[in-house]
Order: C-alpha cells, then structure tokens, then sequence
C-alpha cells in the first residue's frame, strides 16, 4: 500500500513544521495534513473523502490528548495506522498506547528520515 | 452506733437462753420422774439395810439359843458354832463368850484358859500409859473368854475395860432386860485385814443358868451365867447391802438414843440433797435408837444430769456456736463481698464515667443488632441523643452503601473475637463523616455470645488529609511528568530543527532556515515562559508570607501596567472599578498572582472577531466577604472541560496563546493559602471569575 495522505496532530507549531518538513524532505508527494489536538483530528478525518494512511499523533495536548484520541478513533470504521510521536518515553504511555489495535509503532520526537524512509519502503 | 457483731451476739444470747429454756422444761420432766426413781430406791434400800442389820441380830440370839441349850460351851464348841455364824455373815468383827467372873472365881476362870492352850491369860484392862494390864481387883468381873475368829482378835482376849461406860451400860441392860443390847458405836480395838480400824457396836446377850430368861430383874441379875457377845462392823453391814441391792445411794445412820448429842456410826456419802430427797427410819438396835437416813448421791439437789439432758446442753451449745459461727462468717464474707461490690462499683463508675467521657464513640450492640448502650461521643458522632440511639438498630447509623463492610465485620468478630473497618455513617443532619470501627465479640459469663462491644472514631479529618495528600502525590506525579515532557519537548524540537537550519543554509535555502530558526525562537520562548512559572510555583509552595496591607487598586494598576505589552492589549476596553482607598490584610505575593493571572487571562483568551471586546475589574464587598472580579467577553472556557479547569498542565485555547497550562491551577493554589474561594461563573459570551476573601480578612476595606 502506498502512502500517499499522512496526518499530524500535535499541538506545537514547532513539531508540526518538523514533521511535515521531514516527510517531504523524503517523498515530496506525500499529502501532510495538520492538526493541532485529538478534537481537530476527528473532525478533520470525517470531513475528508480520502482518509490519511498513516497518523502521527503526539500524546500531550490541550482539548484532547492522544489517548482520548484513539479511545474514539479506534471505535471507527477502518481506522488507519497510528504512529505515536511524542518525547514521552514514559513507559506507561508506551504500554497504554501500544495496547490498541489501530496503534503501529511508539516513536520519540524528533521524527527523523530514515523512520520516513522505513515506513515508505516497506509500503512500497 | 453501728455495731457489726450485734447479730452473732443476739443469737448467742438466744441460743443460749433457748437451751437452758429446753433443758429446764426438760429437766422439769425428768426429776419428776427421777425423783419417783429415787424415792422408791431410797425406801428400798432403807428397808433392805434395816432387814441385813436385823438379821445379824437374829445371829446373837442363835448363839445365845446355842448357850441356853447347851449345858456347857467348851471353847471348841464355841468356836464351830461362831465358825458357822461367820461364815453367815462378814459383817461380824468376832463373836464372843463374855463370862459373868466373880474375884473368887477369877483364878479357876485364868487356870482353866491356861488349860486350855492360854498360857498368858489374864483378866486385863487398859493400862494408863497405853497397852492393858491385869485387872484391878473388883467384884465382878466381865472378860472376853472365848473370841472367834481368834486370829486378829488375840487382843482382846481376857480383856475387861472397867471404864468402858457404854459396856457396862449394855451389860447392864442386857442382864437387866434378858434382851440383846447394845452399845453405842465404839472405834473397834480390832483392825481388819487392811489394818483400819471401824466403828463399830457391841452387842450383848445375856445367857442365865435358868432355862429361859427369869421374871425379874433380881433374878435375872443373880442367874446371868455370861453374855454372848457380838462385835459388828455397821459400815460392812451397810456396804453389802448397797452391793446386793444394786441402788448406789448414800447411807447414813446415827445413833440417836442420847437426846443430847448425835452419834454417828456410819456414813457411805454425805448427805448433798433436799430434804425431800432423803428417807429415813429410826430403828431399835439392842435397846438403841439408830436413825437410818437413806439418799440418793446428787449435788445439789438437782438430781444426776441424764443422757438427754446432756444431749439437749449439747445440742442447744453446739447449734448455738454453729448459727453464731456461721452468722459471723456471714457478716465477714459479706463484708468482704461489700467491700469488693463498693470497688468494683467505683471502677465501674470510674469506667463509665471515663467512657462517657472519652472522646471514641463507645456502644453495646445486642445479638439482634439493636444498640442497648451508647456514650455521648458515640451519640454526638451520630448527631443523636443517647437516648434515641438504645434500642434502635444499628445499622440505621451506618450508610446503606457500606452495610456489607457491616456484616463482614461482624462475621469476623464472631470468628477472630475482633474485627476493625472504616465506614461512612450517616449523622442525623445528613451529613456523612468517616469512622473507623472497631467491634469485639461481647460474650456472657458462660462465653456465650450476646452481641458486640463497638468502638467508634471521628476518622474524617483524616480521610480528607489522606484525599489531600492523594491529590498531592496525584498532582506531583502529573507534575513531574509533564514537566519533564513539557521541558523535554521545547528540547527535542529546537535540536530537530537546527538541524534542518544547517541542512538548509548548506543548501541555500535560506527561507527554510529562517522558519526554523522562528520556530526554535518560539519553543525556547515556551521553555523559557514554562521554567518561570514552575519556578513561581516552588517559589509559592514553599513561602512562608507574613500579611501586610495592600492597595487593591495599586495592585490593578501596576498590573495592566505590567501587562500592557501583550498582543491586542490596546483593542480591549478596560474599565477598574476599584476605588483608591480600597485595602487588604493578606499575603500580597498570592493576591498579586491572582490578579495578574486573571487579568492576563482576560486578555490572552480575548475574542478578537468582535470589535467590543473588553474586561471590567470591580472590587465590592457582599455578605460573604470582599469580592475581587474579573468579567469579560472573550471567548470563554468550553463547557466539556469546565470540569478541569482548575487543574495543573490544561490549555483550552492552544492556538491563541502559548501558556504552560499552570495558570488558573496557581491560582486556586494561592487563593487556597490566603483562605479565599476562587469561582468561575461562564457566560454566553465570556467570562466571570470571582475572587472572594473571607470578611475577616478584609478588614479595612
């Protein structure tokens, strides 16, 4: 499956130039989408017609956190694979986040290429 | 007076006094009877004493009967028939021949005696200086010539006392009367076997040449051929008579033939009783007048004691030590149960009084779960009084939603005796306060069980330090975490984005490298903004501020001041409705963050769509203190997360501005410290918070 849409939700402006400046850097045609809390994130992806293939989502954040999140996410139909990004490296959190089904991997900020290149190359 | 042996001592008076009673009605009966007895016993033994003393008399006349018809008594005749009177009767001290020898005859009387074996034999007298010596010289003489048994009786043989009155007087008479007479009691010259010497009588029989007793006195006197004589112990008379007639009474006779004096010839017991008691005779011996008295062996006249009447003393003694005894005891053991009762009572009173003051609950719960004893602290936890407490369940005390800790407890008590457990009880008023209980099995003197001892105490103060130190630790833990990310993630971004500032200016481009660079300005200005305010925040906890008088209105205006530089500060209306002289007693440093905080607040999370936004400060003071409020029209605090508003690390409106989140969590802190209650109240459009400071810390206003 190729990546062609991937999600960021963080609430840091900063993060969000990061990981968006990072994915392109590696595939220029991958589509980056932002959002800035779990809250914004559901309303974005039931808005859109083609949902992302993969999310980035940080933990800690104001409205909804990561873990709310993905308490109604993964309720949804067909929901895509999560990466979790964050510079927790709490392992609760990890444990917590890992335990559901739609979470794929638990990675710490920063977002670096060759995560990029990994995931890109084994989608193709 | 009290007088604690009173009781023994009135029954020993009685019992005494109810035995002698008894043994009086008693004793009453028995002399009765007993005198009966005696009375019968006294004639019977008079009469038998009376019948021995004339039959030893009715041995003289035998032998006297043996002289008259014998024509002459040698010596061995005399000596086979007394042998034969002897043997009849051991009373007789010896039977003898008494001769009537006239001075001419003396001589032929001594040669005969010689002839017959008496070599020595004379007619004697007792000599002055004691022993005997040959008779004077006198017409008649009257010697013993034959004497049976001869053996003890040697002395007197030949023997003639001329001054012996009462011998000559029964010879006399006897001569005189033809009839035996006798003397008055003599002591006996003769000793017994045991060597003793007796009174005893002489009694003479006169033995005449006539066959038969001539018809007068002259005659008499001139035909007296001798006397049979017999010596009589009176005493062995009267001692066999007591042996063979069984009747152990005392006797007593006394020859009362002279009118002037009384002599006395035998006594077996002194005489010890009534009159009434004695029987009496007067009796003619030989011409004498012997009186017999017989009596019974009692001292003082009351008679021998009987079995019966020993055993009634007895009994009447011993039942009245027994009840004296065992009623002292009584006194004694009651006095020592008294005097335990008197100590277990005052450290029951002492108990009591103790647990009716002691500050644990304390009760006695029945078998079926109904309180029969509550104290006042036990009571006033409740909110109840004690007495609407007993006899109600106890269960109505405890809260529904914890009867199953109720009866687990109570299962454990009847199991391991004692059973502890915290519960929530519902007061009367409705108010919930947190007790830990403790139950211990109640059980009766035969460890039988009968309920529960339950021990109450006030544990709320406790649990809500322990809820506190929950939200502490809760809170530290939160801290800690975010901190770390929160400081960490500033971190992690900026060296992130270096590297894409040193990749982009290796490449050229510029544009990129300079967003970068703007975005490692925004983290750092973040960190920077989020060490402050945890630093404010230590800085908060750990201060310790003394009050000092603040100007409210200073305190505004020094704020907007301090806060002018913040992004649309200038499109905001302001209005301060403070007036100068407003002033507070409180710790300035709180009520500083506070108000800058809800200021800042205020313009941070401004509307900026619409054109009339603004912020009105007002201070005012109403029933429940001074008010310091803050109200705007900004874009207020959505309602899904009202809930958290006060809590550490929460943003609500992240793309506005870029706060740390520890602002209003700060605030209530501080407001907490100064005792003041921090509220929000949410508008249509904006925001309400109000800060309102207890009235006595807002003297002065």
């Amino acid at each position: 499956m190729i990546i062609k849409r991937i999600l960021v939700v963080d609430d840091s402006e900063a993060d969000q130039f990061l990981s968006k400046y990072m994915i392109e850097s590696v595939c220029k045609e991958i589509d980056v989408l932002q959002a800035y809390n779990g809250k914004e994130a559901l309303n974005l992806i039931d808005e859109l017609d083609q949902k992302p293939d993969l999310i980035f989502f940080d933990i800690n954040m104001p409205i909804m956190n990561g873990l709310e999140f993905l308490d109604i996410y993964t309720k949804s139909d067909q929901p895509c694979s999560v990466v979790m990004l964050t510079s927790s490296d709490d392992q609760n959190d990890r444990d917590r986040c890992m335990a559901y089904g739609c979470v794929q991997d638990y990675i710490l900020k920063p977002l670096d290429r060759e995560y990029i290149l990994n995931i890109a190359g084994q989608r193709r | 007076m009290k007088v604690p042996y009173l009781l023994p001592l009135l029954t020993c008076i009685l019992g005494l006094f109810l035995t002698a009673t008894v043994y009086s009605i008693h004793k009453g009966f028995e002399n009765k009877e007993d005198l009966q007895i005696i009375m019968s016993d006294n004639k019977s033994l008079l009469s038998n004493v009376k019948i021995d003393i004339g039959k030893n008399i009715l041995l003289i006349n035998t032998l006297q009967a043996f002289y008259n018809a014998s024509t002459e008594v040698s010596r061995e005749d005399f000596r086979v028939f007394s042998q034969a009177l002897l043997d009849i009767s051991p009373s007789i001290q010896a039977v003898e021949w008494v001769p009537r020898v006239t001075h001419k005859d003396r001589y032929s009387f001594q040669q005969k005696a010689i002839k017959d074996g008496f070599h020595d034999f004379d007619i004697i007298e007792p000599a002055p200086g004691g022993g005997f010596m040959p008779s004077e010289k006198r017409d008649v003489y009257y010697p013993v010539y034959y004497v049976e048994p001869l053996e003890g009786n040697e002395v007197v043989l030949g023997l003639d006392p001329p001054n012996h009155k009462s011998r000559i007087e029964a010879i006399s008479t006897a001569t005189k009367t033809g009839e035996v007479a006798a003397t008055s009691p003599v002591m006996l010259t003769q000793e017994n076997k045991y060597g003793e010497r007796y009174k005893g009588i002489l009694l003479f029989s006169p033995v005449y040449y006539w066959d038969g007793v001539p018809d007068s006195v002259d005659k008499r006197e001139a035909a007296l051929n001798g006397l049979v004589l017999m010596v009589l112990r009176v005493s062995d008379v009267v001692k066999y008579t007591l042996a063979t007639s069984n009747i152990d009474h005392g006797v007593t006779i006394i020859d009362v033939s002279d009118e002037t004096t009384d002599d006395l010839i035998y006594q077996s017991a002194k005489i010890n009783v009534n009159e009434g008691l004695i029987v009496e005779d007067v009796m003619d011996v030989g011409g004498r007048k012997w009186k017999i008295c017989v009596y019974p062996k009692i001292v003082n006249g009351g008679g021998v004691l009987g079995a019966t009447s020993w055993a009634i003393i007895f009994a009447g003694l011993g039942l009245t030590a027994f009840f004296t005894f065992a009623i002292s005891q009584l006194i004694y053991q009651r006095k020592i149960v008294e005097g335990l009762v008197k100590d277990r009572t005052k450290e029951v009173r002492e108990l009591s009084s103790a647990m009716e003051k002691t500050v644990e609950g304390v009760s006695v719960i029945n078998k079926k779960g109904s309180f029969t004893y509550v104290n006042e602290a036990y009571a006033a936890l409740c909110g109840y009084s004690t007495q609407e407490l007993v006899g109600e369940n106890w269960n109505v005390t405890i809260a529904e939603e914890d009867h199953p800790l109720l009866i687990d407890a109570c299962k454990q008590a009847m199991d391991d005796v004692k059973a502890e457990f915290e519960a929530c009880i519902n007061a009367k008023n409705g108010e919930d306060i947190n007790v830990r209980i403790s139950m211990v099995k109640k059980m009766d003197e035969k460890r039988g069980f009968v309920g529960y001892y339950c021990f109450m105490s006030d544990v709320t103060q406790r649990k809500q330090a322990e809820i506190k130190l929950k939200q502490a630790n809760e809170e530290l833990e939160e801290f800690a975490y975010r901190t770390s990310h929160d400081l960490r993630s500033p971190l992690v971004s900026s060296i992130g984005l270096l590297n894409i500032v040193k990749f982009s200016i290796e490449t050229n481009d510029y544009d990129i490298a300079l967003e970068s660079v703007g975005h490692i300005e925004g983290s750092l200005k973040s960190l920077d903004a989020l060490v402050d305010e945890i630093l404010a925040l230590t800085k908060m906890k750990y201060s310790d501020e003394e009050d000092v008088r603040v100007d409210i209105y200073e305190l505004v205006d020094d704020s907007l001041k301090k806060l002018d530089h913040l992004p649309n500060f200038d499109r905001l209306t302001i209005d301060v409705n403070c007036t100068p002289s407003c002033s507070l007693q409180v710790k300035k440093s709180r009520l500083k963050l506070i108000v800058e905080n809800l200021i800042s607040n205020a313009i941070k999370y401004q509307d900026t769509s619409r054109e009339d936004s603004y912020i009105k400060i007002s201070c005012y003071s109403n029933y429940e203190g001074f008010v310091f409020e803050v109200r705007d029209n900004g874009l207020g605090i959505p309602e899904e997360f009202r809930d958290r508003l006060f809590r550490m690390f929460q943003r609500f409106h992240p793309k506005e501005s870029y706060g740390s989140g520890l602002g209003l969590y700060m605030m209530k802190k501080s407001a907490d410290i100064i005792s003041a209650d921090l509220i929000v109240e949410h508008l249509t459009q904006g925001t309400v918070f109000k800060l309102i400071i207890p009235v006595n810390q807002g003297e002065g206003l």
